[in-house]
């Protein structure tokens, strides 16, 4: 004979079941604004990553930039905006064009060192949300386009040459002749150190910038600005004579940086504002001297 | 055999150990998130601390802006709070003044202090 059982009364069934709905509704609540926080604290994470990384490489190129070297910051025909300037330059001592080339009579036309240009370009494609980076090939390389005789009579048209020292180069109005414009190449898509080949090796600094603006303070203090649906002054400088007073000194940069999971409102086709994490990053770089 | 069940005093005692046990998960988790935040808050703060050192009016969204009174600036850049102080110049040769330049970072949610960055600028003029 078992023990009569005694289980729990009604109220109690209803006490517990309500202070169990009471706890299991804060949690779930908790719960949800916890992976929410989550997720924004990731991507914020994620963003201010991507925006240290491009302050990072960025200053380096920057640091590296020659006040007597040509510049340019203006719009894109994309509707982003462009800022090519001249980095730096390779001293390619005792090297030897005629050895390269197996020609006698080079090494006498040619014998010197060699200075090549390195040029940075910073883009943003409005289309792609992509901000890229990329640096000219440190070496000069392109296929003669003009015919071009040696002493010893060969002609080397259409030959790839490996050269073309240039310590001061003419800034154009525009990197895409101006880089191109040297004295033999013709912008072959082979060739390297042009415009071409800048483009070719401009690659994403960052993904979902959805915004970029730049401002050049020159040293006479004037200020040039290059923003998305601004038409920027596009100031070409070699900063020779008078223009060295328009070297950069400050470059000042605001761009906007947003997640990628963000979700798209089906009835207007764009992003979801309330679905939507992004920091908008303010940045400057000061180039070297006073 | 003891068939009787649960009291509702044991009941909601185990409730209780339940609710505290998810509430210290929570908590658990916000620490977590916080302790990873910092280390990442710090790095974008000195990137954020040159930017302000170089230049004590950024290129900010529109709207917003650095305080400036005197010599020291101060306000919210990059979602971090900046404080930045520039001592009078030092003259130098060639027209030139050196000035040094402090900026403190500190993060906007606790007033935490996340680094510091020194640098001395030259200056044309008086």
């Amino acid at each position: 004979m078992s023990a009569p059982r005694r289980g729990f009364t009604l109220l109690e069934v209803l006490v517990s079941l309500t202070v169990v709905m009471v706890l299991a509704g804060t949690a779930t609540a908790s719960f949800l604004q916890l992976r929410s926080l989550t997720r924004r604290v990731q991507a914020r994470q994620a963003l201010s990553d991507t925006a240290r990384i491009a302050f990072d490489r960025l200053r380096g190129e920057c640091d590296a930039m020659v006040h007597a070297g040509a510049w340019w910051l203006g719009p894109t025909a994309g509707g982003g905006v462009e800022l090519v300037f001249l980095r730096g330059r390779v001293d390619m001592l005792d090297f030897s064009f005629g050895a390269e080339v197996r020609e006698p009579a080079f090494g006498a036309i040619n014998p010197t060192a060699l200075t090549d240009l390195l040029w940075t370009r910073l883009a943003w494609d409005p289309a792609t949300r992509t901000l890229g980076l990329g640096g000219s090939s440190p070496l000069r390389m392109c296929k003669l386009a003009q015919p071009w005789r040696s002493p010893g009579g060969r002609d080397f048209q259409g030959a790839v040459a490996v050269f073309l020292p240039q310590a001061v180069r003419q800034a154009g109005t525009d990197p895409r002749t101006a880089l191109d414009a040297h004295r033999l190449g013709n912008g072959d898509p082979g060739d390297l150190g042009d415009y071409g080949d800048l483009l070719a090796n401009t690659v994403p600094l960052a993904t979902g910038c959805t915004d970029l603006a730049i401002q050049a303070v020159l040293a006479d203090g004037s200020v040039v600005d290059a923003a998305a649906g601004v038409a920027g002054d596009g100031l070409p400088v070699d900063g020779r004579g008078a223009a060295w007073a328009k070297r950069p000194r400050l470059l000042r940069l605001r761009f906007t940086l947003q997640a990628p999971d963000s979700r798209i409102d089906p009835a207007t086709g764009l992003d979801d504002p309330a679905s939507v994490i992004q920091q908008t990053f303010s940045l400057t770089f000061r180039t070297a001297g006073p | 055999m003891n068939h009787r069940g649960f009291t509702l005093v044991e009941t909601l005692a185990c409730l209780l150990v339940l609710s505290l046990g998810f509430a210290a998960a929570i908590v658990l988790v916000a620490y977590g998130l916080q302790t990873v935040r910092l280390p990442l808050a710090r790095s974008m703060g000195m990137a954020t601390a040159m930017t302000v050192a170089a230049d004590p009016t950024p290129l900010l969204p529109a709207g917003s802006s650095l305080d400036r009174a005197g010599a020291v600036t101060r306000g919210r850049i990059n979602g971090l709070w900046v404080e930045r102080r520039e001592e009078p110049g030092e003259a130098l040769a060639g027209g030139l003044r050196s000035h040094l330049v402090r900026v403190e970072v500190y993060e906007s949610g606790d007033g935490r202090r996340i680094c510091s960055y020194q640098e001395r600028l030259l200056r044309r003029g008086p």
